[in-house]
Parts: C-alpha cells; structure tokens; sequence
C-alpha cells in the first residue's frame, strides 16, 4: 500500500455539519432525550387531560389555552433541563472522558468542534421546544378554532431563550473540568441562582434586565392581553404595605435583545476558553 | 523533499519555571520509524501533545510536513494519523461508525471511508466487532481501534504515544506486529515508548530523551554499536561455588557478576563473539553444567541506563 499525500480537506462549515450530526447521533442513541421526551409527553398529557378531569371548560381563546396548557413554570424547567442535558457538558465530558484524544489530533479546528457541537444542541432542544409548543398550539387550534399568533410569538421568545439557556451550558462545559459539576451548576444557576438576584434586585426597585431568566419572563407575558406593564405598589392605608412592592415584566424586544447578547457572548467566551484549553493528565 | 517532522527549540513551561519539555530539537526524515525513548516524566507524552496540538507550545516551533503546528493546525494535522495516550471512544458508536465520523471530519469520500475501515480493521484484526458498540470493548481492543482510525485516511506521519501501553502480552505482541507492518508500507512513525525492547524491536532511528532535554538521536545499529558491554544470563545445573564465582571475575571481559540465586547469575561482559564463546567454555570449564547461556535484556539497555545517569 502506498502512503498517500495529504488530501483537500473540508471546509470548517462542511466539518460543523459532521460533528452536529455525529453529535445528534449521540444524543438519539442516549437515555437523556428519551427521558426528556417522556417528561414532556407525561406534562403534556396531564395539563390537556386536566380541564376534562375536573370538569372545568377549556379557554375559548387560543393564546389563554396555550397559556394554561404549557403553564410557563413547566416551559422553563424543560427548557433549563433542556440546556443542562445536552449543553451542560458538552465541552468538558471531552476532557473528562478522553474522548478529546481521539478527536482533538483531527485536522479540525476547536471552534469548529465547538460550533457543530453548539449547532447539534441547538437542533435537540428546537425540537423539544416545538415539540411542547406545537402540540399545544394544534390542540388549541382542535378546540378553540383558531391559531394563536401570540403563542406563536411566545414560541420564538421560548427557542431564543433556550438557546441562550444551552450558550450559558457550553460556556461552563468549557470551563469546569467535571461532568457532574458543569451539570449541577448549569441546572442551578438558571433555575435558583439567577432568579434569586432576580428577585433580590426586584425587591430594591431595581428592574434586573442583563438577567436572562428575567428576560424568560416574555415567553409568557406575551400570552397574556394586553401586555403587562411593570408597575410599583407604595404604601397606603388600604394596601398596608410597609414598603414600595415592584412588579416588572420585561419588553419584547428587551428580551430578544438580551437573548441574542447572552447566545453572542457566551459562545464566543466559550470557543476562546475551550481553544485555550489543554488536554492534560 | 520536505521533512516531514521537524522540531525546533520546542519548550513546555508547566506553572513558572518546570519545563517538560526543554528546547528539543529533532528532524525526522521520510519513511523513518523514530522511536523517542525515556523514562517516565521525561518529556514524550508532552512532546507528543504539543506535536499533535493537544497542548500549546511555550516556544519554539513543531512543523508537520511543513507546516506550524501553533499557526495553522488543521493543515499540519491533514496528514497525520494519531494515537495519543490510550483514547477513549463515543460507547455508542461502533467502529465503523466511528471511522465514518473521523473519516468525514479528514474529508475522505465515503466510498473511501468503506473501502479502507475494511483494510484498517483487518489490519488490527477487529473485523469481527466493526458492527458492535465500542463501549463493551477491553483497552486492548480500544488500542487496536485508535491505530485503525490513524491508518484510516493512509496518513504521511503516524504518531504513536505509548502505543501498547496497558495491553496484556498479547495484546502488545500483535500491536507491535501491527507496527512492524507500517515499517514495511513506509509510513513516517514517531513512536514513544519507555520500553526498550519494543524500540529496538521496530524502530529504525531511536531519540533518547530526559527531563525534557535530547540525550542522543541516530540509528537503533548505531546506538547499539556504540556499546560494548552486554548483560549475559547463566543458568546451571549445579550450585554457585564462591570459589569459581572468583575465578570468573577475574576473567577477561567480565565487569560485574550479581548471584541471582543458587543455579543463575548474571555477568555484565565486554567481548566480541569469540571472547564470549570462550567465556562459556571457562564457564563449563568450572565444572558447570550450563543449562542456558544467553544475552539478557536489549542491547539498548546499557545505554539508555548510562546517558540517564550521566544527564542527572
């Protein structure tokens, strides 16, 4: 056998495409999707199920259906274990598990590694977000009649944000060394660590708008008419308030903003740290 | 025709002042099988890792087939097939699949991908298990599929590290037949190993390394001519007398002599041929019945034991 010469080598677009789809290959032969998929049929079923259990009518308004179907609280935990699944440790089960020695010595750059990994999350939790949104928006089309162009913006609002939610994963994948650790922390930080300075910033007046769980608030405040306002409580006799109480909701296009800055931010925080990253021990 | 691995002043700082790796500089020619031999520590994994961009460089400079490892790594890393440290696979993908994924990342058609994941994995004897996920296999068949997947595009350099590191005896004995192979097909190896009858056994050019520093680099037969004492082990049918034991310590050519047990010893031994033979005949002259007379370890040993002494 002849030792051949080096051959054209495929361009970094053409090599993102490869892991994303090796990657996604990964994550359909894996235990993770499928649990998630039965988590998100399970809450689906019983929330659809609900109104006829307990003899209480559906809403004859699409958007207020989607609304009381998806339940945002449920819409955020599946997006936060979402992001924690598939992005929490992308990065750094490549280190962890050695994995990184098989692929790392491959004419192919970190950051492409990192984009096609990014891209395969990405296109996983898409389809867990639409796959909730979807059947709740066709089930609401089934008994109100009508497709809601609100909850259709509110599913927007949701895949931005569980973008940004993965971006913040891949960002402390490509910073922790462990597994476990990229993952707790990954899960907390978006479910209790955040929106507890969420709320401590509340509670001083002060509107939290770099939050990105605060920012997670439009997904439903968009489902509701007309679109909530932030507003402030002061103290009076009939309220007996002991101190000013502040409710914010934040914009539309705040949201947006703040999603697509946290996507930008903490993937290219991340490709600089992974490049940095050297595979020792 | 261009050098197809060349390394020049390399230098890894670890922390502020621990240098793995200290200003190596290293030029293999085309074809050559280059064992780079040390102790633990001495800098071959790290070398290694710099060469295949698995840690960046301090300074200096690694250039694969032409081109900087630092500036340019997915065109220095185009040619080269690699197995570094013992790697871990995806569990779920087999080893088909996963030379489909390493062999789409090289750009290899998949026409080709198919045609040579048969060669590479008859190569490694693994054709039975192509089909099964990776995550039931022993280390010893995880090894043998990290050298199929860096023969799978017919690299110009193969760098192995440690390559049958590990493995049971017989996992290394058809590990390094797969190696013994490449020499044959001329592929360009640069092969770490702290074992010295592995090296001698497949490499053609060996680099002697410590502390991060270059103890020697030339032919195996030119570094084994240089020396002339060998290591000879004795075993008899009789017990070791101290008399005799005397008497042969005082033979020409015999350095040390260690008693090993009551019927084997070893004699370190400067001669030629002939002065050994005659020293067998003295041996048996002693009123020994020799069972075996034979050269211990590899000829390499001596050496390697001296250049590490005298580099400390």
């Amino acid at each position: 056998m002849a030792v051949t010469s080096t051959r054209q080598l495929p361009s970094d677009m053409s090599q993102i495409v490869t892991v994303a789809r090796y990657d996604i290959f990964k994550h359909l032969r894996s235990r993770r999707l499928i649990a998630v998929f039965i988590i998100e049929a399970f809450i689906l079923a019983l929330m659809l199920a609900l109104p006829a259990l307990l003899n209480q009518p559906y809403p004859d308004d699409p958007a207020q259906f989607v609304q009381s179907v998806l339940y945002f609280t449920f819409t955020n935990i599946l997006i936060i274990l979402g992001a924690t699944m598939f992005a929490g440790d992308s990065i750094c089960s490549e280190f962890q598990n050695r994995t990184g020695y098989l692929v790392f010595p491959n004419p192919i750059k970190k950051s492409t590694i990192y984009l096609g990994k990014f891209l395969s999350t990405a296109l996983i939790v898409l389809l867990i977000v639409t796959v909730w949104y979807w059947v709740a928006i066709i089930a609401g089309a089934i008994v109100t009649g009508d497709v809601s162009v609100l909850a259709i913006e509110s599913y927007g609002l949701a895949v931005l944000y569980a973008l940004a939610a993965s971006s913040i994963g891949f960002l402390i994948s490509s910073i922790l060394k462990g597994s476990t650790g990229a993952l707790v922390l990954t899960f907390f930080l978006l479910f209790m660590i955040i929106p507890m300075f969420d709320l401590v910033g509340t509670l001083g007046g002060v509107e939290p708008v770099p939050s990105i769980t605060y920012q997670s608030g439009a997904i439903n405040a968009i489902l509701t008419t007309p679109y909530p306002q932030s507003y402030v409580m002061t103290p009076n006799e009939t309220n007996g308030l002991p101190f000013n109480v502040y409710f914010f909701y934040p914009s539309v296009a705040s949201s947006i903003a703040v999603m697509i800055g946290y996507i930008i931010i903490a993937n290219l925080a991340g490709i600089i740290l992974f490049k940095r990253r050297e595979m020792v021990g | 025709m261009q050098e197809p691995i060349v390394l020049q002043n390399l230098t890894k700082v670890y922390g502020k002042d621990f240098k793995a790796v200290d200003d190596l500089s290293l030029t293999i020619k085309p074809s050559s099988f280059v064992g780079i031999l040390g102790p633990n520590g001495a800098g071959k994994t790290t070398t290694i890792k710099m060469l295949t961009n698995l840690l960046t460089i301090t300074s200096g400079h690694a250039y694969l087939n032409g081109t900087d490892v630092s500036s340019n790594p997915k065109h220095a890393l185009g040619g080269v097939g690699a197995v570094v440290e013992t790697p871990e696979f995806y569990p779920f993908l087999t080893p088909n699949e996963t030379l489909e994924y390493l062999g789409a990342i090289r750009g290899m058609p998949k026409i080709e991908v198919k045609r040579r994941s048969k060669e590479v994995l008859e190569l490694v004897q693994m054709t039975e298990w192509s089909g099964v996920r990776i995550g039931k296999f022993s280390k010893g068949m995880k090894q043998r599929i990290a050298l199929a997947q860096a023969l799978l595009h017919e690299p110009t350099i193969v760098i192995l590290d440690e390559p049958t590191s590990g493995l049971d005896p017989r996992g290394m004995v058809e590990v390094r037949e797969v190696l013994k192979e490449l020499k044959k097909q001329r592929y360009t190896v640069f092969m770490s190993s702290h074992l010295l009858n592995e090296v001698q056994e497949v490499c053609s050019e060996v680099a002697l390394i410590d502390h991060g520093k270059l103890l020697a680099y030339d032919s195996v037969s030119s570094l084994t001519s240089k020396i002339d004492t060998k290591k000879l082990e004795i075993r008899i049918a009789d017990q070791v007398r101290g008399d005799a034991m005397d008497k042969l310590r005082s033979f020409p050519g015999v350095q040390y002599l260690n008693i090993v047990n009551e019927q084997q010893f070893f004699i370190d031994f400067a001669g030629d041929e002939q002065a050994q033979a005659d020293l067998l005949l003295k041996i048996q002259g002693l009123g020994y019945r020799v069972v075996s007379f034979k050269e211990s370890g590899v000829a390499l040993e001596n050496l390697y034991m001296s250049l590490i002494k005298s580099s400390r």
